[in-house]
């Protein structure tokens, strides 16, 4: 039998040439009913049938037509119509039962080989997003296209490739040294979490230690009739407090030694390695004095309360003893009448809920908010 | 900056229970008109007489809500359908009802505020439900009786039994959650009355009003503010406090006045005069001054336009008008016809609370293990809307319920 | 996004026209309202072809009510996942937005349906009424309500899985904190009762048990289920609120008419718990709740509280104790300062009119002395194995990555070459 001395259709570079539309069409699934589309064997009279594809056409069959029509040679495809030039060693197991999700993935392996910018190699968000959706976009035509926009797709990859050899040698080094500080972290974090335990669980065995022999001494100085110093408790809250602080020390050292590459990791993200943008500027958020309330507090602008407000209805229950003495609050009460006749006089209800006709009830909430900040800006001014 | 009024906007009555007259008209419309869809889908579901069209035309014979079929024996295989409600109609009989709910709330005794949660409650619950859903009737005590365990009261199920001179406890508690549902779960009720109090103490303090006068006034207008805003729409179209002050204009205009003035009085501030709404610490720039003076008396003026026409619609249905809803000849020739007419139409798969719970409940029941959705599985995409509400009922179902005669008789229930 | 249409058992010639509307209700949204003006629908045709409706025929293209859509618009916000509690109660399930699956949620599912004397149960409607209204990073979070098919009640509540003070508290052996944390929960307490208290509402169960934690540390005031709106002058309420071991005296003695003061001794009590790491006043009736009291703070009586002995159920011990003062109480509580005793006695003052306010609470000067509240980033977790930074581990392991932020919004990036 002479061998076919075809030429298949290879483009220059690159692992695979396009995918011819009849194929990409018509790539089958390796189907629960295990036979060979080749051969027609089934799956019960070889129970390790393996099923193999090219990267050429994706068409599978078994190892066995495998070996049998291209072990001498390349040869073509024998799935009817499809007239690509196989060779053996092109042949591996595919890794997705869909076989477009192989071939798609292969794909997108190949462009990121290429395109291997990371987040931290852009100025600004916008840029970067861009940069995703550029490469979104070609993989969909490599992976979806038309034979034209296949083709245009993979010229472009080539250029690509071509332009930026140097940048994408760098990026790929870069890569595998994150690859290698993360792990080197993570056993570092790991160990320090042991570490801590140990630490904890001395620390506890001290402290029981030392809370009973307080104890004993406590009661020894009751005994005497002398008032136990209130260092005791303080002691043992601070101690308790320093070994946490000396352990967190040790854990911060051990990660800062291994971090000491420099690589950007902004907090405790080890795992997700999100870098962030490059240059952006992690600085601690700047500490102001604590603000026990959290906020503005609520200050009456419409009406002011002072002791002259009275209601006899009211106030002949502030000498009810049952009132006074559960501790009924006529202060409450007043702030809340006077509050309640207030509130709400300069809301507008048909002008806010019509500027959101055809919304939804959540958004004309939205709407309503936005208008109450509007609002309220003018109402300050009252 | 929280002010009263941002304050005011982040309750759920704000945001779910306020509308425009526009937009609460094109509600009630959308209401309707679903109910009448439904119901016709629901009429027209039976099972036509099956073969001899001279048969009795008893299509669904054992519900307690007849299929209409007034052309007598089965001649057509489709039966007409009635003439539905118009929403009209159906605002009329809230109105009624919403008096009758009062009344019964006055024999109970209970407070102002649960009176007004109650019928709150009511007219919210069909805004968004129709009234040939869901009997009035029988509505009108769940409102109530919601109205009290919302207010941190406690209902004694029995009391309203008696009361209202139900078979059972049943009867009461049936619609509760359907209530509950129909509110949108937000039972937060923000009313005038607090309001009152607090103008008039602020009027008080003025020093130069005459005691009585605020006496009376206030009187009257937590009269009119027990009654009129109950019923109307009033609640939905403005605030507790322009409510009140409605009240308070109707009941001595110049008070009110008043109060307005000092209010959104502007002062500059150089006088020093001590008012709530003067703009400055007396450290402003003058510029800012007249263009907070300018904003000032436009928001003033706005308000004064909210209130007056909020007053028009209390004005509408004063105290004095309870005696209109509960004349008999009002009553026989306004409200009489209307029911006739929602006999015909009402939904006979949901007129009978009672029988729909339990209903509901068996199919909650049968599903079994169903609400338990473990690990995520989102069966939701499978319901159909019948499931929403328990599995749809076939005709079986209904033929399987028993006819309540007594409630048949009477549709809305006893005198009370 | 399409909802892929349900195929239902074959064979019911009355269910395949309607099938592919029934199993979308999205559909039957805008236009499945027919309103032509006689009001006939358009499946009359469709009802015409029927002999016999089968179960469900009819039914299954039944129009929603505009509340009703509602209603499933809410639910369908929200995918239910696994359960993580169960009670005869209610059921806790985890869940997340349907849109941001990395928004996590609890759906509380409470069994209302249960045949209850006087219907709906009140704390469940207290609950509901109260979370939809008050809005504070220190109040659980209520995102929405809906009713499942089985006619249950759910909220939906913020997920707040790191379990709760109490357990903090009480996990001597792993969790260590000192007096800037405390100051950072108290912190937290103080603010969401004064928060409560602003709206005029009081939360009369407050308890270690109650405040939960977030993922970020921040402490939320949880189960209204008690709470209820401040009472009008002559208006009674009842006294028998709040657990026992944090209930105010005045309560013990019957009041019908009480004030946030409650609250505020609640949070006294809790105060003094996550100093002493163990309960304050662990009574076991109400009688010895009193007698705790008595020892621990002093009597009241006509002198230090006026009228208390007209409350209706006042009743002392015969033993009798004074006033403690402030070096019995620093000798107890001083690791957190004498400003900080100073606070914690301003809250278990016996007279109610005399106690502390929220507002004033945090207006005292222990917020502004050293040492400054731990940020909530910082503060101690539930371990595991006594490490926080293993319980976030093992909880990122296990999808949940509530710990960063901005891992929320980048979605993994698939390492289709390098790693492999």
């Amino acid at each position: 039998m002479s061998r076919k001395a075809t030429m298949g259709t290879r483009a220059p570079g690159g692992m695979g040439g396009p995918i011819s539309s009849s194929s990409s069409s018509a790539i089958p699934d390796i189907g629960p009913e295990d036979m060979c589309p080749v051969c027609k064997t089934m799956r019960y009279l070889n129970k390790e049938m393996k099923f193999l594809i090219n990267p050429e056409c994706y068409h599978s069959m078994c190892s066995a037509c495998v070996d049998r029509i291209f072990n001498a040679g390349p040869n073509q495809c024998p799935h009817a119509g499809c007239h690509k030039t196989l060779r053996r060693k092109g042949f591996r197991a595919a890794f997705f039962g869909d076989l477009s999700v192989e071939r798609e993935v292969d794909i997108r392996r190949r462009v990121a080989a290429v395109f291997n910018q990371q987040e931290d190699d852009f100025v600004d968000l916008q840029a970067y997003n861009d940069y995703l959706q550029k490469v979104e976009d070609l993989t969909f035509d490599l992976v979806n296209g038309s034979d034209a926009q296949r083709s245009a797709a993979e010229a472009e990859l080539q250029r690509w490739e071509a332009e930026h050899k140097a940048d994408i040698e760098r990026n790929r080094k870069a890569g595998r040294e994150a690859d290698e500080q993360s792990r080197r972290r993570r056993a570092a974090e790991q160990e320090a979490v042991r570490q801590r335990r140990l630490e904890a669980a001395r620390e506890a065995q001290e402290e029981k230690q030392e809370r009973a022999r307080n104890r004993e001494a406590e009661l020894e100085s009751l005994a005497k009739g002398q008032v136990p110093a209130d260092a005791t408790q303080r002691v043992q809250l601070k101690r308790r407090g320093q070994a946490n602080r000396a352990v967190e020390a040790a854990a911060a050292a051990a990660i800062a030694a291994t971090s000491a590459a420099g690589v950007v990791s902004s907090g405790d993200g080890g795992r997700l390695s999100i870098r962030g943008l490059k240059e952006k500027k992690k600085a601690p958020a700047p500490e102001g004095p604590y603000d026990p309330f959290g906020g503005p507090v609520f200050v009456p602008t419409r009406y002011k309360l002072h002791p002259a407000l009275r209601h006899h209805d009211s106030d002949r229950y502030r000498n009810d003893s049952q009132h006074r003495t559960g501790g009924f609050s006529f202060d409450d009460y007043y702030a809340r009448v006077m509050f309640e006749a207030f509130a709400g006089l300069g809301v507008f209800i048909e002008d806010e809920k019509e500027v959101g006709i055809g919304l939804s009830a959540s958004e004309v909430v939205g709407m309503a908010a936005g208008l109450a900040a509007v609002s309220s800006d003018r109402m300050d001014l009252d | 900056m929280a002010t009263e009024d941002a304050r005011y906007r982040e309750t759920s009555q704000y945001q779910l229970w306020s509308f425009s007259p526009t937009q609460l008209a094109a509600m009630r419309e959308k209401t309707n008109t679903a109910a009448r869809a439904r119901i016709s889908e629901r009429l027209l579901s039976y099972p036509a007489p099956p073969t001899a069209p001279s048969s009795n035309n008893v299509s669904a014979p054992t519900s307690n809500a007849n299929t209409p079929d007034p052309d007598g024996n089965g001649t057509p295989r489709q039966p007409t359908l009635p003439d539905f409600l118009t929403p009209a109609e159906e605002n009329l009989i809230v109105n009624f009802y919403t008096s009758e709910l009062l009344r019964a709330a006055d024999v109970f005794g209970f407070p102002e505020h649960i009176k007004s949660t109650g019928a709150v409650f009511f007219r919210r619950f069909y805004v968004t439900n129709s009234i040939m859903t869901y009997p009035p009737q029988e509505i009108m005590i769940v409102a109530l009786f919601f109205g009290v365990k919302a207010e941190g009261g406690f209902a004694q199920v029995g009391d309203f039994v008696k009361t209202f001179n139900k078979k059972s406890e049943e009867e009461i508690l049936a619609g509760e959650f359907l209530l509950f549902q129909g509110l949108r779960f937000s039972l937060e009720v923000k009313h005038p009355f607090r309001a009152l109090r607090g103008a008039v103490m602020e009027l008080s303090a003025l020093g130069d009003v005459d005691a009585r006068r605020v006496e009376g006034a206030e009187r009257r207008a937590r009269e009119i503010l027990q009654f009129s805003p109950l019923m109307t729409d009033a609640y939905f179209h403005y605030t507790p406090s322009q409510i009140m002050m409605a009240a308070l204009s109707l009941a001595d205009r110049g008070l009110a006045e008043r109060l307005m003035q000092k209010t959104f009085h502007f002062v500059a501030p150089a006088s020093g005069a001590d008012t709530p709404m003067s703009g400055g610490e007396g450290k402003r720039e003058q510029a800012g001054e007249d263009k907070a003076a300018i904003i000032g008396s436009l928001i003033r003026d706005k308000v004064l336009g909210a209130i007056e026409a909020c007053r028009d619609i209390l004005s509408k249905e004063l105290p004095e008008r309870r005696e209109h809803w509960t004349n008999k000849s009002f009553i026989k020739s306004q409200v009489g016809p209307v029911r006739k007419k929602l006999n015909k139409c009402r939904d006979p798969e949901r007129w009978n609370l009672v029988e729909l719970q339990r209903t509901r409940r068996e199919q909650a029941s049968k599903k079994n293990g169903s609400d338990d959705e473990d690990d995520g599985a989102d069966k939701g995409k499978f319901e159909d809307d019948g499931a929403v509400f328990g599995e749809p009922l076939s005709a079986r179902d209904i033929k399987r319920r028993k006819v309540k005669t007594e409630g048949l008789q009477d549709p809305f229930g006893g005198a009370l | 996004m399409a909802v892929s249409p349900l195929v239902t058992a074959p064979g019911e010639p009355s269910q395949t026209s309607t099938t592919n509307a029934a199993a979308s209700p999205f559909k039957r949204l805008p236009s499945a309202v027919p309103s032509s003006s006689t009001g006939t629908p358009m499946l009359l045709g469709h009802h015409q072809s029927q002999n016999a409706p089968s179960a469900g025929g009819g039914a299954s293209t039944m129009t929603l009510d505009p509340i009703e859509q509602m209603n499933e618009t809410e639910k369908r916000k929200y995918i239910k996942g696994k359960k993580l509690g169960e009670g005869t109660y209610a059921n806790v399930y985890l869940g997340h937005s349907r849109s941001d699956p990395s928004v996590l949620v609890a759906i509380k599912k409470i069994k209302v349906q249960q045949q209850y004397r006087d219907g709906l149960p009140l704390d469940a409607i207290r609950e509901t009424k109260w979370l939809r209204e008050l809005h504070h990073p220190n109040i659980i979070s209520l995102l929405s309500v809906f009713s499942s098919k089985d006619q249950n009640l759910n909220l939906v509540l913020e997920y707040l899985p790191l379990g709760d003070l109490e357990m903090l508290i009480r996990d001597i052996d792993n969790v260590t904190y000192g007096a800037a944390d405390i100051k950072a929960w108290m912190g937290m307490l103080t603010r969401a009762v004064w928060f409560c208290h602003d709206n005029w509402v009081l939360h009369r169960d407050i308890k270690p048990n109650n405040l939960l934690i977030a993922a970020d540390g921040e402490v939320k005031l949880a189960d209204f289920g008690l709470a209820r709106g401040f009472g009008d002058p002559g208006y009674k309420m009842t006294s028998n609120v709040i657990t026992r071991w944090y209930r105010p005296p005045e309560l013990l003695f019957g009041a019908r008419h009480y004030a946030g003061a409650v609250d505020i001794w609640s949070v006294g009590t809790v105060f003094a718990e996550l100093i002493l790491r163990t309960a304050f006043l662990p009574g076991n009736t109400e009688v010895e709740q009193i007698a705790l009291i008595c020892r621990a703070i002093g009597t009241p009586n006509e002198d230090n509280w006026p009228g208390v002995t007209q409350l209706r159920e006042y009743t002392v011990p015969s033993e009798t104790f004074p006033v403690v003062g402030k070096d019995s109480y620093m000798a107890r509580f001083g690791a957190v300062g004498p400003d900080g005793v100073d606070l914690l006695m301003k809250t278990l003052v016996l007279d109610p009119k005399n106690r502390i306010t929220a507002k004033q609470m945090l207006e005292h000067r222990w917020w502004h002395v050293d040492p400054k509240p731990r940020s909530k980033e910082d503060l101690p977790r539930k371990a595991e194995g006594g490490d926080k930074k293993m319980g976030a581990d093992l909880k990122r392991r296990n999808g949940l990555v509530e710990d960063e932020p901005r891992g929320q919004k980048v979605a993994r990036k698939l390492d289709f070459g390098q790693g492999k």
